[in-house]
């Protein structure tokens, strides 16, 4: 071990923060897709990667800011999760749930395949907006601005997206019908819309954290999928239970790759996958699962 | 005035299995029905049926001279029905309240009951308001699962074995519910195997088996019908 | 004729096509290629068709034992008959490595589980000095079956191929038809059922697990010795993501399917090319002629239409078709 100094251990750190927030993000709209549709939304990342491209092709094609991406991109993104879970997903759900997970694994080929044959598989340049492209004296380290904005960004948007589901009305519909849906339809409540438009909010979610990857991340067709099958193991080392442990996991698991990056760094690659293993060994409802 | 529920002809089933051979039934507005019948004749079904809860379903069902066999589930809720499953169904991942609250108030229906009207109904859900849903007792549950419907403005009732498991003092503020809101006017389908709790509450009574409707008489004729009775029912 | 005898014919002729093949003016190298992919489905289909497990992780047995067997062949030395079963045997242990762990998880969790774990394989395999990283193990020799027959020549190495996996796919059939299968349909038909009748269902679901990685390891030594190099793509998850593929395409649970699908993806990725430079003269727009370095997105849409009307599979409506026809 060398002689680590306090910037580029808070850099890596930093770093670290960075990626668990997208660890969060992501792994909120899969377990939110899978409470109420039962489908492993494999087409994530792909979902991811669109948030992301759709924010190149503004800038590039039409000169659209960032900060309007910021909200454009996931409605774009949530209105293609429309029509996914309409023209596609909807006839899965009176067969086995499996097929979700291989009717998803073909969209996302078929997008990124797609996409690959236009743009090829190097990155596409996309540079933060003006006003985070500095960074910020803070004494023991440089904080680059941007980075710090992705933290704060993904923090809002996990914490209002666990307040909307746990708190509000609407998040007790989504609640109640990941229990019982059938039940809740019986009550008056349109459960095929909801499931409609939690496919596109997932999707939406998704999006954003595309967004604020893009200047962080090399945008390119294939961003998504190394990144969705981390999230997998996240989402089994967390346990599908509950909203605020697929967060907390999210952050903890990018934190935990930050720091093996600084002290292990051929272990950065595999160390979440390392920690899932002992989780199934201990645990394997996951940290925070609900046996069901 | 049409009747509140007219059922002709009902076939149903899941996935392939044949459950319901044609069932007839009416219940006419401020009636209490009563659908007995032995384990696995089809009464819950039935109820799963009108919602249409089942996998395919033919023949007619209208609700309030509406027909809804071609409806979805959501959409029949909305004419005003209430309906209160044999699982009671209360969420686990919601407390005793939100459970309460859940089900909308349905469009085009009466104005339900109020929230403190159904406090006043059912004191122990006052206390227990902030409990998760599944915490609360057997008998609690029960009356919840029926509160929450009452809160909807839903007039027609379907109450699946709701005397089912429970001490016999819960049984009796069952009964005294149910004739509140018999007098109230509200219109009530009952599925129970307990024939005490039944016999007294109902205007009339429909026998199932094997899927169809064998037997139908009125309260007046309960006496006459006892000895046919137990050898359907074994009661 | 019935059913039974029918399909005898069938595969009568077919193994009659394979031992001509090379005479009928087939390239030897690419129908052992298709062969040990059709082998990687069969045994691939054991666990899905069978089993009712959904593995989304079978590259790593793959690819796996295609190391492990290209090292033993190229750095030990050993005689091809010798690397193939060393090959074998890793797949056997990392399937039970990654059976104990994922057995513990019902259906959609043990997709995921398999999947992240044969993910760590690839980092591992990046990583590692002794699979080369990026350029993978190359320069894996033939050798001399059983230290006397060289199987230096392609026709040669053909007969071996084949009788290899005709071997292990007739082990899949007796597998499938014994006890022990007709346990494990009954696992996947109604577990709780066979767990109340004292079946220790997950140390059977895990011996299925054993086997079908065992025998993708077997497909994967073979491939490195018949093509002499290993590469990153074997383990990387598309390679799973295609078993998947040709499982499901070709049939799930029935015995052909696996073989039919194999060939059908292995033809259509090589043709893909083709077929694209037709479509961009058909159409004059030039973009189809991108279609075949576009494999992946032909292979989506293929699982696509798949899952959603084709899911019995190209053998599943033929025997079904067949059924019906017999009446």
């Amino acid at each position: 071990m060398t002689n680590i100094s306090m910037a580029a251990l808070s850099s890596q750190l930093l770093l670290g923060l960075v990626n668990g927030s997208f660890y969060a993000i992501l792994s909120l709209g899969l377990a939110v897709i899978f409470g109420l549709l039962n489908v492993i939304n494999f087409a994530h990342g792909a979902l991811f990667m669109l948030g992301a491209v759709v924010t190149w092709m503004a800038m590039h094609y039409a000169g659209v800011n960032y900060w309007v991406m910021l909200i454009g991109a996931p409605l774009i993104v949530a209105i293609l999760g429309v029509l996914i879970e309409r023209l596609f997903l909807r006839w899965i759900y009176k067969i086995d749930h499996l097929y979700g997970l291989l009717l998803t694994l073909g969209l996302t080929l078929l997008v990124e395949g797609l996409l690959r044959s236009v743009y090829g598989v190097s990155g596409l340049a996309y540079d933060a907006p003006e006003l985070l492209s500095s960074a910020t004296d803070l004494g023991f380290m440089v904080l680059p601005n941007y980075r710090a904005w992705v933290v704060i960004a993904s923090l809002t948007v996990c914490f209002a997206t666990w307040y909307m589901i746990e708190k509000t009305r609407l998040g007790a519909y989504l609640r109640a019908g990941t229990e019982n849906p059938r039940l809740v339809e019986a009550f008056g409540i349109n459960v095929p819309l909801m499931v409609t438009l939690t496919y596109a909010f997932g999707a939406a979610l998704a999006a954003f954290a595309g967004v604020l990857a893009a200047p962080v991340i090399q945008v390119s067709p294939l961003m998504g999928q190394n990144l969705i099958i981390v999230v997998f193991a996240v989402v089994v080392i967390g346990g599908m239970g509950s909203i605020m442990g697929a967060i907390l996991t999210g952050l903890g698991l990018g934190l935990v790759e930050g720091l093996t990056k600084v002290f292990y760094p051929e272990a950065s690659s595999t160390v979440v996958f390392m920690i899932m293993i002992i989780v199934l060994l201990i645990r394997p409802a996951g940290l925070f699962g609900k046996e069901k | 005035m049409p009747a509140a529920l007219e059922i002709t002809g009902l076939q149903a089933w899941y996935g392939e299995s044949h459950v319901l051979h044609g069932v007839e039934l009416v219940v006419q507005p401020g009636e209490v029905v009563t659908l007995l019948g032995r384990n696995g004749a089809g009464r819950t079904t039935t109820l799963r049926a009108i919602m249409g809860l089942v996998g395919a379903r033919t023949g007619k069902i209208d609700i309030n001279g509406k027909e809804t066999i071609g409806m979805p589930t959501h959409r029949i809720a909305h004419l005003g029905v209430g309906y209160c499953p044999e699982e009671r169904g209360i969420f686990a991942s919601l407390s005793c309240e939100e459970n309460l609250m859940l089900p909308p108030p349905l469009k085009g229906a009466a104005k339900g009951m109020s929230i403190e009207e159904i406090y006043a109904m059912f004191p122990n859900l006052a206390e227990r308001r902030h409990s998760q849903g599944t915490r609360l007792s057997g008998g609690e549950q029960q009356m919840l699962a029926v509160a929450r419907i009452l809160r909807t403005g839903a007039r027609l009732l379907l109450l699946d074995e709701i005397s089912e498991g429970l001490a016999p003092v819960i049984v009796q503020a069952l009964t005294r519910m149910i004739s509140t809101l018999r007098a109230k006017g509200y219109t009530i389908v009952m599925v129970e195997q307990n024939f005490r709790f039944a016999a007294p509450l109902a205007d009339r009574f429909y026998v199932m088996e094997h899927g169809r409707i064998v037997e139908k008489f009125s309260a007046a004729e309960l006496e006459a019908k006892m000895p046919v009775l137990k050898e359907l029912l074994g009661v | 004729m019935d059913m039974k005898k029918l399909s005898r014919v069938a595969y009568g002729l077919l193994l009659l096509c394979l031992i001509a093949a090379p005479f009928l003016g087939a390239y030897p190298v690419f129908v052992m290629k298709l062969l040990c992919f059709a082998l990687f489905a069969a045994a691939f289909n054991l666990l899905l068709g069978f089993a009712g497990l959904l593995s989304f992780g079978h590259a790593a047995f793959l690819g796996g034992s295609a190391y492990v067997a290209g090292h033993a062949m190229k750095v030990w030395g050993l005689t091809p008959e010798l690397g193939l079963l060393a090959g074998l045997l890793a797949g056997a242990f990392l399937g039970w490595i990654f059976g104990m762990l994922a057995i513990r998880r019902q259906g959609i969790y043990f997709a995921m589980i398999t999947l992240a774990l044969a993910q760590m394989t690839f980092f591992i395999a990046l990583q590692a000095k002794f699979t080369g990283g990026e350029d993978g193990l190359q320069g894996v020799p033939r050798g001399k079956l059983f230290g006397l027959i060289d199987l230096a020549s392609d026709l040669t190495m053909y007969y071996v191929a084949l009788v290899v996996v005709v071997l292990a796919f007739l082990l899949i059939v007796r597998t499938v038809h014994s006890p022990f299968g007709q346990v494990l349909k009954g696992i996947k038909e109604n577990e709780p059922r066979a767990i109340s009748l004292g079946y220790d269902v997950n140390r059977i679901k895990l011996t299925a697990f054993v086997i079908s990685a065992a025998l993708s390891g077997l497909a994967g030594s073979l491939k490195t010795l018949v093509l002499g190099f290993a590469t990153l793509s074997d383990v990387h998850w598309t390679a799973s993501g295609h078993v998947i593929l040709m499982t499901l395409l070709g049939g799930l649970g029935t015995l052909s399917g696996p073989l039919v699908g194999a060939a059908v993806v292995v033809l259509l990725e090589n043709k893909v090319g083709e077929f694209g430079g037709f479509l961009a003269r058909l159409t004059t727009v030039d973009w189809f002629n991108t279609l075949g370095e576009s494999v992946t997105m032909v292979t989506g849409l293929i699982f696509v239409v798949c899952v959603l009307t084709v899911r019995k599979g190209i053998m599943g409506e033929v025997i079904a078709f067949l059924s019906k026809v017999k009446r």
